[in-house]
């Protein structure tokens, strides 16, 4: 594995449940994996800073997010991390355009190619509701990466697609991590997706990260769970 | 064909309930977005004074606001050396307006605030907008239909003012007699029938256009986001 980009070792509180993790994250693609309710949305909620974390520390590229002993707690917009959420999160009232360049941000030398690649460049004027759910999902990719962020998480970028626009949804995704050199923490239960795309696994059950490492193994210990 | 006295009156009824809206509507969308996203000791107090105007006898909010700004009152007095004085005057049947229209308008704003999904204000926050560009660049434009909605339907109800107009600025034809007050002084007159039937359609007009036009604003916003709002 190479040197890591973030370190994290954290632990949060959702109602009456306590949560914990502790990772390091590697430049490429590392799923993560779990079965619905484990608690896979609410980590990527907590690195990005849309949840609290209670106790423990975030770093990314060496600077810290978030440090219990410090105090240190960097607002969402300030951590470097894109998110691209389950489901519709495109601001249904702007236009793709709008969506995309939404970040008040320097835009990426890379803009054109990546809306090029993300095939987008034919949708640019159209509202959300005129796409059909891989594309809006690509246009939310595209909006997440126009921040220039250190990190990308995609959660369950594939749910509800066919099979044929699945592949094509894990081809985009393995695209755009080489084309931005944005690592990338893929959210997903389906090991098929996992074992195409990705090079590292982390897992989670009930609220804890419980496994982290090469893919086959990591599906080997999910496989092993009752 | 309408005479002068009651072009008068019309013209005094849009421009009071046009300014009442006006100044009622930065603040009718402040109160609709704290109240749905902020949580405060004493919200729930904040809440009730907020609907008292709709459920009180207009006549009462017109007395208290008399109590407030008549000439001889603290308020009032102070107001009158400042040249700003409202009681009995145009300014006091919009400010009686806005008053009554305040809790129509903070209601229909207040929901459409309250039924946007967070996902919008956390993704823009991953994004680098803080607090004022999420409210100005999502939450402001998502809840716009709702604020045309609650604007014209506040319109509508500022034109209907009657019972805290007529207490706290009183009937004098040209200067605080608005239509509805028109109508209620035709009806007063032997002979006054064809008058006041009038005074009754122009009262009517303008809130039905209002009522129309907010319903074809919904619409047209229904289609533009693909959105049931």
């Amino acid at each position: 594995m190479n040197a890591p980009r973030l370190t994290a070792d954290l632990g949060w509180h959702t109602g009456s449940a306590e949560g914990s993790a502790r990772f390091t994250l590697a430049d490429g693609i590392t799923a993560l994996m779990g079965r619905s309710g484990s608690g896979k949305t609410t980590l990527a909620r907590v690195l990005a800073g849309l949840h609290p974390a209670t106790h423990g520390s975030i770093s990314l590229d060496g600077s810290i997010l978030y440090d219990e002993h410090t105090g240190i707690s960097l607002a969402a917009g300030k951590r470097g991390i894109g998110l691209v959420p389950q489901g519709s999160s495109l601001f249904p009232h702007l236009t793709v355009a709008a969506n995309i360049d939404f970040a008040h941000a320097p835009r990426p030398a890379w803009r054109d190619d990546l809306i090029d690649r993300l095939g987008l460049a034919g949708l640019m004027d159209r509202r959300p509701h005129q796409l059909s759910g891989g594309e809006g999902r690509r246009v939310a990719i595209a909006r997440a990466l126009m921040a220039s962020p250190r990190l990308l998480i995609l959660d369950e970028p594939t749910t509800g697609l066919d099979p044929a626009r699945r592949r094509s949804m894990l081809e985009v995704v393995g695209r755009v991590a080489s084309l931005t050199k944005t690592p990338v923490l893929l959210i997903s239960h389906e090991r098929e997706d996992i074992q195409t795309t990705a090079t590292h696994a982390l897992l989670m059950e009930d609220q804890h990260l419980v496994a982290a490492g090469d893919v086959p193994d990591v599906i080997a210990r999910m496989d092993a769970t009752p | 064909m309408i005479g002068p006295m009651e072009s008068a009156a019309l013209i005094l009824s849009l421009k009071v309930a046009g300014a009442a809206t006006l100044v009622s509507l930065p603040l009718a969308i402040l109160l609709a977005y704290g109240m749905a996203r902020r949580d405060f000791r004493g919200k729930t107090i904040a809440d009730i004074l907020l609907h008292v105007p709709l459920v009180v006898p207009p006549v009462v909010v017109g007395y208290l606001l008399l109590i407030a700004f008549a000439p001889n009152a603290p308020v009032g007095r102070w107001l009158e050396e400042a040249g700003l004085g409202v009681a009995f005057r145009w300014q006091g049947a919009a400010l009686a307006s806005g008053i009554m229209a305040l809790p129509l308008m903070v209601r229909s704003i207040r929901q459409a605030f309250e039924a946007e999904p967070p996902i919008y204000r956390e993704v823009a926050a991953t994004l680098g907008a803080g607090a004022v560009a999420r409210f100005w660049r999502i939450s402001l434009p998502l809840a716009a239909p709702a604020i045309a909605t609650g604007t014209l339907l506040g319109f509508a109800r500022a034109i209907g003012e009657f019972g805290a107009t007529i207490t706290f600025a009183s009937n004098i034809p040209g200067l605080t007699q608005t239509l509805p007050l028109a109508l209620y002084s035709a009806a007063q007159i032997p002979g006054g029938e064809a008058e006041a039937a009038r005074l009754a359609l122009l009262c009517l007009l303008p809130a039905i256009l209002a009522l129309v036009a907010s319903e074809m604003l919904s619409r047209r916003a229904r289609r533009r986001t693909g959105l049931a709002s």
